[in-house]
């Protein structure tokens, strides 16, 4: 490794530690955090048993159709490996 | 929420709380492009050629982009009620022909998608076969030759009658088991759920990850008959500079890609997740902790374990061969070459790719939420029905990719979606951000609820060096590509799975463009009744 890529490296180590190191400082000093991952983000996803509200759900059969589809294809997913064995 | 009595001020929320927000962040954050991707991409554009362009990016564009990506989300949600792409775009552009960027915003995460799920697959697979012992095979390229023949589908099951193995290779069966996982988590919405599993998942990969950069670097030169193959000169290879490859605009796009792609940023789903939020949650410092973790996993963790011992175990010009057959390739080959030297190597194996497969569905599962949006949004069906059309298209799109010979469909998406696709919805933003919300009212718009400010230089950054940046990058990209069918240099010769595999994807963006379309007037009712 050249004089110069050791710079490189640490450099772009230290830089990337550094952020990460002030960024959870930051969260452990703020009052109170506001932060949320992805995915505990409440997505307000249409569910199976309500119907949106004041409006007309269009495509019903290719609706329902896709829909038994996709409970089959769950199904099929949370009981693999008996239906595989089978 | 356990809070910690103060005699003064606003409540503090415990140590144990902050750790967990850390670890979420870090969670969702952290997938197979850090871990698998980055080190594939660093060999394929020449290693010490990769690192400035990469870095410069990260600055430029990386940092700016995401919270410019969220601050528009969350507007966008707060004043119209939409969270897909082209109901985003669609809202901020007034109903006007801008929506149908949006569709970017649906093509992106659907095309990765299909290759990314494979990919998680192989996770699964190596941690089984680790668990079996199949990856102890001893030195002499036999790694290599065992993954070549794993993902060709060479490889049956010895319990399994032999009419059924003969049907179901081992990749495919593998495949289909990750991808029901995938469709029953986002079928069942038990997202948060496995984000809190990887709360505690989150951490043993982390400490795995360091547990073996220290092997690693400890491995010194392990064969004696080639003195060169050694770690400083495997850091070397990684780190020295090439100048003279900073000229190469595919070098430069393909650093911003994959800057976007492990950051999820121009993708699309953070447009989707964060229309969610509230004036409450904070935009600044959890693109920040996300965009740091992210680094920290891909430089300093995946950087230090691949490149080095690819460089020891394979040479260059092996390694190099490896990463341009397949970018995602190079850790499948050369990880079980450290565990093999590592006490407890199998165990550790066996965990470090579970928790890799973790980490890939924490990713996966949330790349499809913008075209669940949008068929909510633009079509009024359920969650169910819309998983079961994009589990139908994806599977389709994934068999191609699986049946394809070699990876030449797999790369040919991951190029034109992420070194491509990525920096041009990243350039839309950055317009929209610009000229329609415009720069003070969307660094105002930041600042909402946030735990932190964006710096000073955020508003010149993102209004005179990230588009033109993005713009040169593109532009060269574009004539590098174009310049040779003028100056007579392309032939017939071209690979017609890759040209027809581009061909599809065009086809595939224009019938998404048709569906903006069709989609609109119920999007701009829903977005009437919301205001």
């Amino acid at each position: 490794m050249t004089p110069l890529g050791w710079v490189i490296f640490i450099v772009s180590n230290a830089i990337v530690i550094g952020l990460c190191i002030s960024c959870i400082i930051r969260i452990f000093l703020i009052p109170r955090e506001h932060m949320q991952a992805f995915l505990e983000i409440d997505t307000h996803d249409l569910d199976d048993n309500e119907d949106p509200k004041g409006q007309k759900r269009g495509h019903k059969t290719v609706d329902s159709l896709l829909s038994m589809i996709s409970r089959t294809l769950a199904y099929t997913s949370s009981n693999f490996s008996r239906v595989f064995r089978k | 929420m356990v809070q910690n009595q103060k005699s003064y001020g606003p409540p503090r929320e415990s140590w144990g709380s902050r750790i967990g927000v850390i670890l979420a962040v870090a969670g969702s954050a952290v997938g197979l492009g850090n871990f698998l991707r980055f080190p594939g991409v660093v060999v394929q554009n020449g290693g010490g050629a990769f690192l400035i362009p990469y870095f410069i990016s990260f600055l430029l564009l990386g940092i700016p982009i995401c919270w410019v990506e969220w601050t528009i989300g969350r507007r966008a949600g707060r004043l119209g009620g939409l969270s897909s792409s082209p109901g985003i775009f669609g809202m901020l552009g007034g109903g006007g022909p801008v929506k149908y960027v949006g569709a970017l915003g649906l093509f992106i995460p659907i095309v990765i998608y299909m290759y990314y799920v494979y990919v998680e697959s192989w996770c699964l697979a190596y941690a089984w076969f680790s668990l079996k012992g199949d990856l102890i095979l001893g030195e002499g390229g036999k790694h290599a030759a065992f993954f070549s023949k794993f993902t060709s589908g060479g490889q049956y099951f010895a319990f399994l009658p032999e009419t059924l193995t003969t049907l179901l290779p081992q990749n495919i069966f593998f495949f289909l088991i990750t991808f029901f996982i995938n469709f029953f988590l986002i079928f069942r919405g038990l997202s948060r759920g496995i984000e809190r599993f990887c709360k505690l998942a989150m951490p043993l990969l982390l400490f795995s990850a360091i547990v073996i950069v220290i092997r690693v670097l400890l491995l010194g030169t392990p064969d004696p008959a080639h003195p060169d193959q050694n770690v400083v000169n495997g850091l070397g290879y990684m780190w020295n500079p090439n100048w003279s490859e900073l000229a190469n605009p595919n070098v430069w796009l393909a650093a911003c890609g994959q800057i976007f792609f492990s950051l999820s940023v121009g993708i699309g789903i953070i447009l989707t997740y964060s229309s969610y939020l509230t004036k409450k949650d904070d935009v600044v410092l959890s693109g920040l902790t996300a965009s740091a973790m992210n680094e920290f996993c891909e430089v300093c963790l995946s950087g230090m374990i691949i490149i080095p011992a690819a460089f020891i175990f394979l040479g260059v010009s092996h390694m190099e061969g490896i990463a341009k057959a397949g970018t995602f390739s190079i850790g499948f080959v050369v990880l079980p070459q450290i565990f093999e030297l590592m006490p407890l190597g199998q165990g550790c194996g066996t965990l470090f790719y579970f928790l890799l497969f973790l980490a890939g569905i924490t990713s996966s599962i949330s790349m499809l939420q913008p075209a669940i949006a949008f068929i909510e949004e633009g079509f009024h069906m359920r969650r169910s029905t819309s998983m079961a059309i994009l589990g139908l298209i994806t599977l389709m799109g994934a068999t191609v990719v699986i049946l394809s010979p070699g990876f030449t469909v797999l790369g040919t998406l991951d190029e034109y979606a992420s070194n491509l696709g990525i920096p041009l919805l990243a350039l839309f933003e950055v317009i929209v951000f610009i000229f329609v919300i415009k720069v003070k009212d969307g660094v105002e718009e930041a600042h909402v609820g946030a735990d932190m400010r964006l710096p000073r230089w955020f508003p010149f950054v993102i209004t005179y060096i990230t588009p033109v940046f993005l713009l040169v990058i593109l532009g060269s990209w574009l004539w590098s590509k174009v310049h040779p069918f003028f100056s007579g240099g392309v032939t017939t010769s071209a690979d017609p799975i890759r040209s027809g595999t581009i061909l599809a994807m065009m086809g595939f963006f224009v019938i998404l463009v048709i569906l903006v379309k069709a989609a609109w007037p119920r999007m701009a009712k829903g977005m009437q009744q919301e205001q």
